[in-house]
């Protein structure tokens, strides 16, 4: 009975036009943004050739190569004056990966320089080999782009998507005088609204699944995902402080989760909101304000006052939906979940609070809703 | 089953819609009439659970319906006045989603979806969208939802509005069919709708119940009180002034008026036998809609 419930009122929502034309005219635009700026495929081979070539772990040799490297670009950049710089693909490709390289000595050696006080900033490779650590470096623009994916195609086109698949949840029942059949059969007041939370909260999911899978599957083709496999820390443009021990493709799936926790916090508000309107656009137009609230006190650059803190603090879920919170934040109470499927990822600095706020999102929209269609009365 | 309206009222802002009705109902049908406005859909809706009295309350065997909540709904059938449906649902899918509300066990509703859109004549309807249907077709349809969960209490409100003449039949055999063991509130304009299948009439009238009665008691209460008047065309305007004038017949310059009037009007009248039309004539002054 519930299965057939919830499966009915998926039904309802899959059957709305919009939101089909909505991801694809979303999925368009990213698409056409991904191809303008997508490098040609020698660019895209010599980068690859660069870092099987030169990536990896750092050695002595290694540094060796990365320090000739620099001298050789100085030299380029010397030599060429006021003039424009002009090298050699190949010779970029292989800069590139000594930046890398720099770069993550860099980030690596001041933490445990702090506790070697005595160690000269020249010696970061026997500093690191005495902590056990290594500094390694891949490619990292391909899993970058796809771990930041809901940045890649926009959070609001995401939240787009979940406020007008659902503003009609109950606003078109009332509309369409649905609501009386709803509200007098035996659960259209109890395991209804259940149901209906349920389905609205697995198209919530869909959503990040959708475009997860949009931007996996073009850097798949056109890059290949080599570099899953390595640990997120690796990626030091963005991670390299991490403490977050899990693969590229676990931050990726934990990000897709809580991306989909973000949506159906911001599904189920909708949903609330559309229990009290019969006009469609009227919970869709306040979701999307409320979801959008943040951005205007910053854009307005409103004074702080406990009302722009207040602002800031309960509509988070532009932050929920992206996700990239759980860098290195998640919680115990998230790990709890995690830590027991013995991935060995481990948790470091923890922001409570956003776990907390989300967990609250979820469940307010949720009882409210629940109670307030308990005691509905049709007019 | 016992079911009491114990004076229940109920206003929107200041307007009081129904006002202190009280009322017991035992199985049966019950024909629930009055004119626009008078309240019927207000006490309905109230009666499916879909709106709270202002005052009073409802029980079911000495229980108020609002401690039974989950328990009263599963007793009840309820056809809306104004029903949308999902217009991209089929027949079949529909029933299907009032049967999971309604609770019903998979394999059961299956074989009662089949049978009540058969009873309904729509069963060759079934895999087409109701955004395709007549609106008869809808009413039907509206008809066979209610009775899903086989009611205890099943509330029509105005369900013969929009049905064809054989329709209409067929729902009044139906529902004399099935009132054995069940309480059928239905509410119509149309007074052959209950007149020979209703256990009662309740007349209501500017939100108060005003008789409830078996219908033989209201038409014999009637007897002596219609005549049939035939006077020139042209003096209809002063019988209006003096008396409740329902059918009127022209014939050339003649005309032959049905009216309600205590004693035997001056003029050439003949007494005529009460129908129960005349009761809407007799109590609201104004003539109930026809079939035909
Ligand atoms: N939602 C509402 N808000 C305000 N007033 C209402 C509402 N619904 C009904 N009313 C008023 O309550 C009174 C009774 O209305 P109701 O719909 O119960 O009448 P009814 O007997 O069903 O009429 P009809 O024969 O036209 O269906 C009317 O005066 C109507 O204007
Ligand atoms: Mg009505």
């Amino acid at each position: 009975m519930m299965n057939q419930l919830i499966q009915l009122e998926l039904y309802k929502i899959f059957s709305q036009k919009v939101i089909y034309i909505a991801a694809a005219v979303f999925a368009a635009l990213y698409i056409s943004q991904f191809y303008s700026s997508l490098p040609s495929a020698e660019q895209r081979a010599l980068d690859k050739a660069a870092y099987t070539t030169y990536g990896g772990v750092l050695t002595e040799d290694k540094l060796a190569w990365v320090e000739a490297q620099y001298e050789a670009y100085e030299q380029a950049r010397l030599a060429a004056g006021d003039q424009r710089l002009h090298l050699e693909e190949s010779f970029r490709a292989e800069h590139r990966v000594a930046m890398d390289f720099k770069s993550a000595l860099q980030g690596r050696a001041t933490k445990p320089l702090d506790e070697h006080p005595s160690s000269e900033s020249g010696n970061r490779i026997v500093v690191i080999a005495s902590t056990g650590e290594q500094v390694v470096v891949i490619q990292q623009e391909v899993w970058l782009r796809i771990l930041i994916f809901i940045q890649e195609v926009g959070y609001f086109f995401v939240a787009a998507l979940v406020i007008l698949g659902l503003a009609g949840s109950y606003s078109r029942e009332t509309s369409a005088g649905m609501d009386q059949l709803l509200y007098s059969s035996r659960h259209g007041r109890g395991k209804g609204t259940v149901a209906k939370l349920l389905a609205g909260a697995a198209y919530c999911a869909t959503i990040p699944l959708f475009f997860g899978g949009l931007v996996v599957s073009l850097y798949g083709v056109h890059y290949g995902l080599h570099g899953w496999d390595a640990p997120l820390i690796h990626y030091t443009r963005l991670f390299g402080q991490t403490t977050f021990t899990g693969t590229a493709l676990h931050y990726y799936g934990l990000q897709v989760l809580l991306s989909a926790i973000g949506c159906i916090a911001l599904g189920w508000l909708t949903m609330l909101l559309s229990a009290w309107s019969r006009n469609v656009l009227v919970p869709a137009m306040i979701a999307g304000l409320l979801f959008i609230l943040p951005v205007i006190v910053l854009f307005l650059s409103l004074p702080e006052s406990p009302v722009t803190w207040g602002v800031m603090l309960l509509f988070r879920y532009m932050e929920f939906i992206q996700a990239n919170y759980i860098e290195g934040q998640i919680p115990e109470l998230f790990f709890l979940l995690w830590g027991s499927l013995d991935r060995g990822i481990s948790a470091g600095r923890a922001d409570p609070m956003i776990m907390y706020q989300l967990l609250l999102s979820l469940m307010i929209p949720a009882i409210l809703l629940y109670w307030s269609i308990r005691r509905k009365q049709v007019r | 089953m016992k079911l009491v309206i114990d004076h229940v009222s109920r206003s929107y802002k200041r307007h009081l819609a129904i006002d202190d009705v009280s009322c017991e109902l035992t199985p049966g049908i019950y024909g629930l009439i009055g004119p626009n406005g008078a309240g019927k859909t207000t006490l309905m809706r109230m009666l499916a659970d879909v709106l709270r009295p202002s005052s009073g309350q409802i029980t079911v065997n000495g229980t108020s319906t609002a401690v039974l909540g989950e328990r009263y709904r599963d007793l009840l059938g309820y056809l809306p006045q104004e029903v949308g449906f999902y217009s991209y649902f089929t027949g079949e899918r529909f029933m299907r989603y009032i049967a999971s509300l309604k609770g019903l066990p998979g394999r059961e509703s299956e074989a009662r979806i089949t049978a009540l859109l058969r009873l309904v004549q729509l069963e060759d309807q079934r895999h087409r969208k109701i955004g395709h249907y007549s609106g008869g077709m809808k009413r039907r349809l509206g008809i066979a939802q209610a009775l899903l969960n086989d009611p205890k209490l099943l509330i029509l409100d105005e369900p013969t509005a929009g049905l064809d003449p054989k329709e209409r039949i067929r729902l009044r055999n139906l529902l004399s069919d099935i009132s054995g063991e069940r309480i059928v509130i239905l509410s119509t304009h149309i007074i052959t709708d209950i007149e020979f299948i209703a256990k009662e009439v309740l007349i209501l009238k500017d939100g108060r119940l005003v008789r409830q009665d078996p219908p033989e008691q209201i038409l014999h209460e009637l007897e002596g009180k219609v005549w049939s008047v035939q006077i020139p065309a042209h003096r209809l305007h002063e019988l209006e002034k003096q008396y409740m004038v329902g059918n009127i017949q022209r014939r050339g310059d003649e005309a032959l008026a049905r009216i309600i009037a205590d004693r035997r009007p001056e003029g050439e009248a003949t007494a005529l036998e009460p129908r129960l039309e005349d009761i809407y004539l007799y109590y609201f002054g104004d003539q109930p809609e026809r079939d035909e």
